[in-house]
């Protein structure tokens, strides 16, 4: 297989090189797309992801059996990360927080490190701010339209399976026949993240794995040394109503709450209902509502009364 | 008229509005407060709770007792009657709210108390400084202003001329 148009500019040769010595055998043998064939396969499975928008995790890592992880991650960009040892009960060992509304982010990788403000240039370009090798799935739609409409894609079908990739974008994604996702490969800020999928389960109408294998290439060693991890995955729930709206920020807190769109309800991680966001928001504009009518007569009536009072004061001073 | 007359009455006419503007602006309090979640006068009390300084059921009666207070003495002002009264009233009220910011900071580190709704200062100095410009509008409309003296020439002038 031979890469076309392939620049090193953006990336290191030795990660451009790495996205194809590390193909699999079958797919050394796959035949390469044309663009229109990729373009309808690529559109084809934009569909079919259309919709997955959150992720919700719960996994073990089998080479540190003691270690528990907990993952919601949405396609917007916020995510919310939890690890404990040994029990879910336990303390979080790492709370690690990222809420990105597309203007401001917020951060917090384990109490107090916090971070809020404009992200730094090219935050939310492709591949995008998604905390991917937890959850890669939300960003499934939106990674196959990009790579759609990127003419630098290319595509390989054989084996049954079809992988496709761009170095401009830095992602590579590799399908099996019934399009679930096998493998993500992600670079973004010098490090390759490949994410390896094996053995599904239906979840409504997506595939879930159970088994999970993820390593991280640091720029300029993607020949071969990479830290691996294993995560056999406990749940896999898809646009769970935990998550599925959104997850509300508190600033204060420095912390993500869950929301149910169905019952609009902000609650805790543990379950317990904070507030009603429709009677909070009724409240709130209510409120705001008298408050604008306040504010909006709160110049001319001044000006009336220090007139009126003026007025008064020169009647007693003249009596 | 006496300039200084005037200069005085103008003191407490500025005194009273911005008396009525922190009046307004609490109970027109926009935005939700973190704590409780409240507009209006409901953000004014959260931040009272906030700041553990008055008890939790005295909080309520408090907030409402601060914005009678300031509308009525808005309107005292505002008349000119027993005008030093009211100004040396309005000074006395301007050094509690300023212990109060001291107190408020001492415990937090934020001295935003609430007193013009969302446009509080949030820093004590610039909180300090702010009442003591208001305390000095209320000393000057404090200062004598030979009401009585002016009012005297006017009787005097308005005599009838001596019938020749």
């Amino acid at each position: 297989v031979q890469l076309r148009r392939i620049s090193l500019g953006r990336w290191s040769a030795a990660v451009a090189l790495a996205l194809t010595t590390r193909l699999p055998a079958a797919q050394q043998a796959s035949i390469e797309l044309t663009d229109h064939a990729l373009a309808g396969e690529l559109n084809r499975l934009a569909e079919v992801y259309e919709g997955l928008v959150s992720a919700s995790v719960t996994r073990v890592n089998t080479t540190e059996p003691d270690v528990h992880s907990e993952a919601v991650v949405l396609s917007t960009g916020a995510f919310v990360v939890t690890f404990w040892k040994a029990q879910p009960e336990a303390e979080p060992e790492l709370f690690n927080v990222t809420h990105w509304d597309g203007k401001v982010l917020r951060s917090t990788h384990g109490p107090p490190r916090y971070v809020e403000g404009e992200p730094a240039a090219g935050f939310s370009d492709p591949p995008g701010p998604v905390h991917h090798w937890d959850a890669p799935w939300p960003m499934l739609h939106e990674w196959c339209l990009a790579l759609a409409n990127d003419p630098e894609a290319l595509g390989f079908h054989g084996g049954s399976r079809l992988r496709v990739e761009s170095e401009s974008l830095g992602v590579a994604l590799t399908f099996g026949p019934q399009d679930e996702c096998l493998e993500v490969d992600v670079v973004r800020d010098g490090v390759r993240t490949r994410m390896t999928f094996s053995d599904f389960v239906a979840v409504g109408r997506w595939k879930a794995p159970r088994e999970q294998e993820r390593a991280f290439y640091t720029r300029g060693s993607g020949s071969g040394e990479a830290r691996v991890d294993q995560w056999s995955l406990v749940e896999v729930r898809f646009n769970d109503e935990d998550a599925n709206g959104a997850l509300v920020w508190d600033p204060d807190d420095l912390g993500v709450y869950r929301y149910s769109p169905s019952t609009r309800n902000v609650y805790s991680s543990d379950g317990t209902v904070l507030y009603n966001e429709e009677e909070w928001a009724r409240r709130v504009l209510g409120g705001t509502k008298v408050a604008g009518v306040v504010r909006r007569l709160l110049v001319p009536g001044l000006v009336i009364l220090a007139v009126a009072s003026g007025a008064l004061a020169y009647w007693r001073l003249r009596r | 008229m006496p300039c200084r007359a005037v200069v005085s009455a103008g003191a407490r006419i500025v005194m009273a509005i911005v008396l009525l503007a922190s009046v307004a602006l609490k109970v027109s309090h926009p935005h939700p407060t973190p704590v409780g979640g409240r507009v209006g006068i409901g953000a004014f009390e959260d931040l009272l709770i906030a700041h553990e300084v008055v008890p939790q059921g005295l909080v309520a009666p408090s907030a409402r007792l601060v914005l009678v207070v300031e509308l009525a003495l808005a309107l005292w002002l505002m008349s000119h009657w027993r005008a030093r009264s009211a100004s040396l009233t309005a000074l006395a009220l301007m050094v509690v709210f300023s212990a109060y910011a001291v107190a408020v900071h001492a415990r937090g580190g934020d001295a935003r108390c609430g007193c013009f709704g969302d446009l509080s200062a949030a820093d004590l100095r610039l909180h300090l400084a702010q009442n003591l410009g208001l305390g000095m509008l209320c000393w000057v409309g404090s200062r004598r202003t030979r009401v009585s003296s002016a009012r005297d020439v006017t009787t005097t002038d308005t005599r009838e001329p001596p019938l020749i």
